[in-house]
């Protein structure tokens, strides 16, 4: 035998068959690939919008042998990676139909499955019919047993390493201040940076990633190219939405960052299905606290080096993606319910998100019981400005497409996350927009003045308000929910968007000059509220960094808000207020 | 006079004996022999598979044959006597859906009579409950003779080559697996040993993935009898398999009757003709199952049981194997097979070993062990045939 895997706990068994079939539900051949230490089965769809990725360590395994030096046929799926430590790890990967592949993992009516077992035999006894050839035998409770051998293809391993790239950047970003003793970081959110560390080291596809040696040195401003926003989740609340959604009815999905909580919406972008006329123009949303997301990092501030453009609000952190995949990924984590959890494995079974801009790939992880699920997908980029996705919620954008897609895009999601955030709103924030020049522009739903407001109490420091100037906090991680406070609500595209916007703004009526101008005579800075002026390792980062990576959610944006209502002696509650869009 | 009439209140039963006849052609016509026994249900498809399904005269509560000497008809019956009998013609679907409709009356009792009255008059069904009375005819034609006799289509029982008798349920869930792989067609593959442990029974089946092989457990309890015969149904014969290769739509059309099956017969003969015989005893038929649950419940209860002595459906398929195996076919899957057999013998080591430490916890080094061994065992085979291969 030269690969043999067996699984006889049901459970496990449920979670290799709801796995296979989410995979086949992206692309009609699946990839795996068996090392001695696991088994990955990866689809990518075929036009690239979505990759799913399953991990299934050894252990996950009943029994799994692999031995990868009898293999003589096939051997074009044969492959030798060496680590960084340089140890070979031999790898077999080969490509089978996924449909096969279902029709073969798949739970009895009547019975149960007492044993199912994986093999190839491409040694020399192997007999002529059986080469390449995936052996799966079935022991059935009834005592039937049955055996398939699928023909498969041996194929070279071309990993994907995006959410290596993923994270290697969310270590850059994010981890490196996270040793900085000043701040109290969020324990679990130091034990993520030391997994993710752990695994980008083990990793046998490193090698791009860690021998590039442009890891952001701690002097180096961030810039948006940096942005990366982390998330972690109870997977519950997430499948609770899900688990509501149709597919049948919603296209896509929004997550939404706002100040204090985190908003999922479905919604059908069209508003004509067949010949039906507006019939089916849905959204369904969830809100959340952040207090009840995990820890989280999202990427604050960027400097405000484009230009004169600074001025621009921030806008929520929005992302939209399609809901379809998303929806099966998430049927994974539900077979995992029960599934028995070893020694080596994690742990609990949350939802882990990595996101950049819109327009970039967002990357989902579940981990539990010795199985990881990965999925990328794309975003919808908010070049256009006039989708509905279009995250740049802020004033600029709304400005430049007058109509439509302004309104479009204030998602429902957004206007309850208005209307509650006003409810909020005390007062002097009423009166800091008011002052703030934004306003005026703003008259888009999305105000951007309440990032500004958003100035999270914490950050005392944060206030370097200098119109034009942004100010740019020093990035650094605040572990601490508290800190979320600060302004998550504002939307997210930050600079770049700004840029983006000017582009789309040319083409657009005088609106949008007048716009223009506005904002760029009001210019927010982003301050990143460090607790501390950012005593520690980058000092530099307070000078004009506009690092600002918070813990804290998307609210950098508000961050500069807050800081010009800090100057105007806006109280800590700004935060909460900046959410009053309509005012 | 000359005519038959019977009555049953047992309509539930009797749709599902028509539902076995459903897979071979639901809007044909089926032929209905009426004799002293009960009545037997003839369907023949392209002269290559043929149903014969008969339900007892003691499932009707009254059953009224008349004497045999109005009727000129005759047929063979199982002990190859001619016996005389009336013949119609009708179409399954007409029957059955109105016998279907009249079963699905959950809250009273149905009485349903048939009466014909030989040639050329219609063949009544009379339903009856407790406030009304439906007559339905249907006018019968004989146009459709299917002779056994005639087009071959019969075991010879004197050539048998191998007989197993197996349980229905476990058949079924082979059978459904078939259609769940997409099979194309199928091999029925059966071996023995002189001790008996090594006998195996197996369905094989090509399809997309290839060829699967189902293999039916070898077990006393399910199947009580696996016996190949040189092919004079006498002589054993061990350690030869034999193999007979079908369409799978032909195995597929006996699905429906093995669900209801208690025990199910198969018999092959020398000239590639597959018997199957099925018999379901009425108290292991699992009524329709899928009956919505209400109505089972309501029937358990209302429902008469079915009389001490009704013998259950009885149902015989004879049918053709698509082709003869050339020899190198039936090699490549003795071959196919064989792969299979040191698997299974290594389960069966592996499981008696576990049976054998019942109480202690299974270690999973003992596991470990069973398989080192049979590695060893592979890689010293191994050695051996790389000659051969190289």
């Amino acid at each position: 035998m030269s690969f043999r895997a067996a699984i006889e706990n049901q459970e496990r068994l449920g979670a290799w068959y709801r796995g296979i079939y989410v995979l086949s539900s992206i692309s009609d051949k699946i990839k795996l690939t068996i090392s001695k230490d696991d088994i990955i089965l990866w689809s990518i769809h075929s036009t690239d919008t979505s990759l799913c990725q399953l991990r299934y360590e050894a252990s996950f395994f009943d029994e799994f042998v692999f031995e990868p030096y009898d293999i003589v046929f096939g051997e074009s799926g044969l492959q030798i990676e060496t680590d960084l430590k340089g140890h070979d790890h031999k790898l077999y990967s080969f490509e089978i139909d996924a449909k096969q592949l279902t029709t073969v993992s798949r739970k009895p009516d009547n019975d149960i499955i007492r044993k199912y077992s994986l093999s190839i035999n491409n040694t020399t006894t192997c007999s002529e019919s059986l080469i390449n050839k995936l052996l799966v035998a079935i022991e059935m409770e009834s005592l039937i047993m049955k055996e398939y051998c699928p023909q498969f293809q041996p194929i070279k391993y071309t990993p994907i390493v995006l959410d290596l790239q993923y994270k290697r950047k969310f270590l850059d970003v994010f981890g490196s201040n996270s040793y900085d003793k000043d701040y109290t970081l969020d324990p679990n959110l130091i034990a993520c940076f030391i997994e993710v560390s752990k695994e980008l080291s083990n990793s046998l596809f490193n090698k791009s990633l860690m021998n590039q040696n442009d890891l952001r040195d701690g002097d180096r401003p961030l810039e948006s190219s940096d942005e990366i926003n982390y998330i972690n989740c109870n997977y519950g609340l997430i499948k609770n939405f899900v688990d509501n959604c149709q597919k049948s009815i919603f296209d896509d999905v929004k997550l939404e960052l706002l100040e204090r909580k985190m908003a999922i919406t479905a919604f059908v972008k069209g508003t004509f299905k067949g010949s039906e006329i507006l019939q089916n123009a849905l959204s369904m949303s969830n809100t959340m606290n952040t207090a009840d997301i995990g820890h989280y990092c999202l990427f604050d501030g960027v400097e405000e080096e484009h230009g004169g453009r600074s001025g621009q609000k921030k806008s929520p952190k929005t992302l939209i993606f399609k809901l379809r995949d998303f929806k099966n990924f998430i049927g994974i984590g539900n077979s995992w319910k029960n599934i028995p959890i070893t020694l080596s494995a994690s742990r609990n079974n949350d939802l882990s998100i990595w996101f950049c801009h819109p327009g970039e790939p967002i990357l989902f992880q579940m981990n539990k019981g010795g199985v990881r699920a990965q999925l990328l997908l794309v975003t919808d980029s908010t070049v256009g400005s006039s989708t509905i996705k279009s995250k740049e919620p802020t004033a600029n954008n709304q400005m430049s497409n007058p109509s439509m897609d302004t309104s479009r895009a204030a998602s429902p999601l957004r206007l309850n996350s208005n209307t509650r955030l006003q409810k909020t709103e005390t007062a002097s924030n009423l009166n800091s927009r008011s002052t703030s020049p934004f306003k005026l522009v703003n008259s888009d739903i999305q105000s951007i003045p309440l990032r500004d407001n958003r100035m999270s109490p914490l950050k005392d420091t944060a206030i370097e308000t200098t119109t034009n100037e942004r100010l740019s906090s020093a990035g650094k991680v605040v572990s601490a929910r508290k800190l979320f406070v600060s302004d998550a609500s504002q939307e997210s595209n930050i600079d770049y968007p700004n840029v983006q916007n000017d582009n789309t703004s040319k083409a657009e009526q005088d609106m949008l000059a007048q716009l223009q101008m506005e904002r760029s005579e009001t210019t927010i800075g982003w301050g990143n509220r460090s607790l501390k002026e950012f005593p520690t390792k980058r000092p530099s980062a307070e000078t004009r960094n506009p690092k600002k990576q918070h813990k804290m959610s998307p609210g950098e944006d508000a961050d500069k808000g807050a800081e010009e209502q800090d100057a105007a002696g806006l109280g800590p509650t700004q935060a909460q207020n900046p959410k009053g869009l309509f005012d | 006079m000359g005519t038959f009439v019977a009555s049953t209140v047992h309509l539930e039963h009797f749709t599902t004996a028509l539902n076995c006849l459903t897979p071979f052609g639901l809007k044909d016509d089926v032929l209905i022999y009426i004799d002293r026994d009960g009545l037997s249900f003839v369907r023949e498809n392209n002269h290559v598979i043929k149903i014969q399904l008969l339900l007892s005269k003691e499932l009707f509560t009254s059953y009224q044959y008349p004497d045999e000497e109005e009727f000129g008809d005759e047929r063979v019956d199982a002990d190859g006597d001619l016996q005389s009998c009336m013949k119609l013609c009708v179409k399954i679907n007409h029957l059955l859906d109105s016998v279907n409709i009249m079963s699905k009356n959950v809250d009273d009792i149905v009485e349903c009579t048939l009466t014909y009255d030989g040639h050329g008059s219609p063949f009544i069904l009379i339903f009856e409950d407790s406030f009304i009375e439906e007559r339905v005819e249907y006018s019968t034609l004989l146009f459709n003779d299917f002779d056994s006799n005639v087009n071959g289509l019969q075991l010879a029982k004197d050539e048998i080559v191998f007989e197993c008798i197996i349980k229905g349920d476990t058949l079924y869930n082979a059978l459904k697996e078939l259609k769940e792989i997409g099979c194309k067609q199928c091999y029925l593959y059966a071996k023995t040993s002189e001790t008996g442990h090594e006998s195996v029974f197996a369905i094989i089946a090509k399809s997309d993935l290839g060829f699967s092989k189902i293999i039916l457990p070898n077990n006393r309890s399910i199947i009580e009898k696996l016996e190949i015969y040189k092919g004079d149904s006498t002589t054993l014969l061990y350690d030869t398999p034999v193999v007979g290769f079908f369409d799978f739509n032909s195995i597929d059309k006996i699905r429906l009757s093995v669900k209801i099956a208690s025990k199910v017969l198969f018999r092959m003969d020398a000239q590639q003709v597959l018997s199957v015989n099925i018999l379901s005893q009425t108290e292991d038929v699992l009524v329709s199952k899928p009956r919505n649950d209400p109505a089972t419940n309501n029937t358990t209860v209302k429902q008469p049981q079915l009389p001490r002595d009704y013998p259950g459906i009885v149902i015989e398929i004879c049918m053709f194997a698509k082709e003869a195996l050339d020899s190198l076919a039936q090699q490549d899957i003795e071959l196919l097979m064989e792969t299979t057999n040191t698997k299974k013998n290594r389960e069966i080591n592996y499981i008696s070993s576990r049976t054998t430490m019942e109480d202690k916890p299974f270690a999973p080094n003992h596991n470990a062990e069973t398989h080192s061994e049979s590695d060893t065992d592979e890689e010293l085979h191994i050695t051996n045939s790389v000659p051969l291969f190289f």
